[in-house]
């Protein structure tokens, strides 16, 4: 996780707004369970103790903003209209695709935003998190 | 709306496979990651499963025919890929595909080739269509962007605001000057998408359906800088898809920009900047063919 922070933060003119309490994160839970939306996964919560919302080079990451819609967890899953919200929970988007966390398989995903289609699946938030910036990834698959 | 170029559009138009959205989505992200091994076909799964080998290239680029690989027929649609079929037809040599085989493979098992080509050999990856296309509206209109930005300072700053930043202007009196220089050369270096701000396609990439053409989805006359919070998001609400008989044959009604409309910031016009460069290229060269004609 810190080493996705430090990534993050050295991400140039990347905005972020301040860290996320506890209680707003508690008050986001509960909207979103009244609101019969999934609830944040517990590795995203640790991340918006730190880095609360990012958006960088047209690519966004939601977080709790108590001042308006805009990139707010909740507020931004109330009005995105997804299937099965109950279980799928949107943490960001780019221009083509969302990253959802599914409860259901436990995993995080990136989804066409057109055909809901998953195009990728990840076990953790850093490499999810790496995808949806396009931080490049030294993985190979040969 | 009408007044300031916003139109409601009804058009009749059909979906995109998903390989030619991938292929889209490739050209304007660039190559950051390998696609999911899911995506890949069964057959190159199985390849790359079976292929310890990878030294003993029984095969030469020459006798790959690129279009017996059904999903050529787009790659070759995109400058971006088209000029590199070399390359393709070399990663495939190197992974010992036989030739005859090609005709099993899909767009996703092609960009995972290139992808691994260019890692192996160092080479780097494409410009994006999103940097390329930064690059041209700030070389065109850097003056327009500096004067939106400081006319519009207050409205900006709310925006800032917005999310929860606030620019320190008590402890420096330049710091939304210096935010919008260092916007400026970012996007001059690195064609990064200034905060605040997004790329809009204006016929939007599910409906790029003109099959001799997937390019133009990513073209310059097709994308706008546009503020994200409320334009942005507020175009993507007023999306109305009217389903047709069959997914092949739909509606699909929302608001389109003009093609020459570059930047939105704002309904009025005087939030707007238009792509002039054509013009100023030929009143350019009026010029210089009057200047020629009085020197004669």
């Amino acid at each position: 996780m810190q080493e996705l922070i430090q990534t993050l933060q050295n991400l140039p003119l990347m905005l972020t707004a301040k860290p996320a309490s506890t209680e707003q994160i508690i008050r986001a839970q509960q909207d979103l369970k009244i609101n019969n939306i999934a609830a944040i996964p517990q590795d995203f919560t640790e991340l918006l103790h730190q880095i609360n919302t990012i958006e960088y080079d047209g690519c966004y990451l939601f977080g709790i903003n108590p001042r308006s819609y805009y990139l707010d967890i909740f507020a931004e899953n109330e009005m995105i209209d997804l299937p099965n919200k109950e279980n799928l929970l949107i943490l960001g988007y780019d221009e083509f695709d969302y990253l959802i966390y599914n409860h259901t398989k436990e995993c995080y995903q990136i989804i066409d935003k057109d055909s809901i289609e998953v195009i990728q699946t990840f076990s953790n938030l850093t490499k999810a998190i790496k995808y949806l910036f396009k931080i490049e990834d030294d993985e190979q698959y040969f | 709306m009408k007044d300031e170029g916003l139109r409601f559009i009804e058009r009749e138009e059909s979906l995109i496979s998903q390989e030619e959205k991938f292929l889209i989505k490739t050209e304007f992200h660039g190559l950051s990651h390998y696609p999911s091994k899911e995506m890949l076909s069964p057959y190159f799964q199985k390849h790359i499963e079976n292929n310890a080998n990878e030294n003993s290239a029984s095969y030469q680029e020459e006798e790959y025919k690129l279009d017996n690989i059904p999903s050529w027929k787009y790659f070759k649609q995109f400058a971006v890929f088209k000029k590199r079929a070399a390359i393709f037809a070399k990663a495939l040599a190197e992974k010992s595909i036989p030739p005859q085989d090609i005709k099993n493979l899909n767009a996703y098992d092609l960009i995972a080739l290139l992808k691994n080509y260019n890692q192996k050999h160092d080479i780097a990856n494409f410009e994006t269509a999103k940097s390329k296309f930064i690059k041209y509206f700030i070389q065109h209109h850097e003056v327009d962007y500096r004067n939106y930005m400081l006319e519009n300072k207050a409205v900006i700053l709310y925006a800032l605001k917005n999310k929860g930043i606030e620019l320190d202007l008590k402890k420096n009196h330049h710091a939304y000057e210096e935010f919008i220089e260092k916007n400026i050369i970012l996007m001059k270096t690195k064609g990064s998408v200034p905060p605040l701000f997004n790329l809009h396609h204006k016929r939007p990439v599910k409906d790029s359906n003109s099959n001799e053409n997937l390019s133009m989805a990513n073209n310059y006359k097709n994308l706008c800088l546009i503020l994200e919070s409320p334009y942005h998001n507020m175009l993507h609400l007023f999306d109305t898809n009217i389903l047709g008989k069959t997914i092949f044959n739909r509606k699909v009604k929302r608001i389109e920009l003009p093609e020459d409309l570059i930047f939105f910031g704002g309904f009025s016009r005087k939030f707007q900047i238009y792509r002039q460069n054509e013009n100023n290229y030929s009143d350019i060269l009026t010029q210089v063919i009057n200047k020629k004609k009085k020197q004669k």
